[in-house]
């Protein structure tokens, strides 16, 4: 009963959430750092990726402002696995012979390797918060927001934002399909 | 185009995720999953060349 009375549900709950939030936020901002460093343009397959991504947050965002609930962890769940699919289908095009080349590694892995990782990782947090989180059930009251989880939303909105202009001036209205090496890309 | 829209949705979604109201929310990043999926019909769709 303390539970559904409580002023403050899934305290803990919504803190982990916000960080994780915060990791797919430096991911995204990672991602375009990366883009502008070694001047590469986005390819399709990157830009699916990293839209899998923001989905995957949105489901992160609605638990923190709202509290968990399955509904939050299936939008996160349904968008890893399109990543997934994103970043298997680049593995796999990149394992074949006469791969093109893709983009500079990072840490000695490429980028979609890391994605394909990322996703993993958000699928293993799923499980493991859904595991968790199933005494709070689903409810979409308003819950009161810290001003750290605040900060973590607005960088979360301003790394899409800055998404929706790269996207908008590099592939314009083509769909980044101009040059051929940029479809087998980087990878995020 | 179709490679802006996604994040177009999305920005609005999470506008909207922020402000607390869930369905608007919802319905966007539903749009966005069908977007994204147009995408990936688009660029999954080519054939591997494995050898195993």
């Amino acid at each position: 009963m303390s539970v559904i009375f409580s002023l403050n549900p899934a305290r803990g709950s919504r803190i982990v959430n916000t960080l994780a939030l915060l990791a797919i936020s430096l991911v995204l901002y990672a991602a375009f750092a990366w883009q502008l460093l070694f001047d590469a343009a986005p390819c399709p397959l990157c830009l699916l990726q990293r839209a899998a991504l923001v989905m995957a947050g949105i489901g992160l965002l609605l638990n923190i402002r709202l509290g968990p609930s399955p509904l939050h962890y299936a939008m996160v769940i349904a968008a890893s696995l399109g990543g997934l699919a994103s970043a298997g289908n680049q593995l796999l095009a990149q394992a074949g012979p006469g791969a093109l080349p893709g983009g500079p590694p990072l840490l000695g892995m490429p980028m979609y390797s890391w994605s394909f990782l990322a996703f993993c990782l958000l699928l293993g947090f799923c499980v493991l918060m859904l595991a968790a989180d199933r005494k709070w059930g689903d409810n979409a009251l308003k819950k009161p927001v810290a001003m750290p989880a605040l900060v973590v939303m607005a960088l979360f909105l301003l790394a899409i934002l800055a998404n929706v202009a790269v996207s908008s001036l590099e592939c314009g209205l083509d769909g980044c399909q101009g040059d051929v090496v940029q479809v087998r890309g980087q990878g995020l | 185009m179709i490679m802006m829209l996604p994040f177009l949705t999305s920005a609005l979604a999470v506008w909207f995720g922020m402000l607390g109201k869930r369905r608007p929310c919802f319905t966007l990043w539903l749009a966005t999953l069908l977007i994204f999926v147009a995408g990936a019909r688009l660029h999954l769709a080519e054939p591997f060349v494995l050898a195993l």
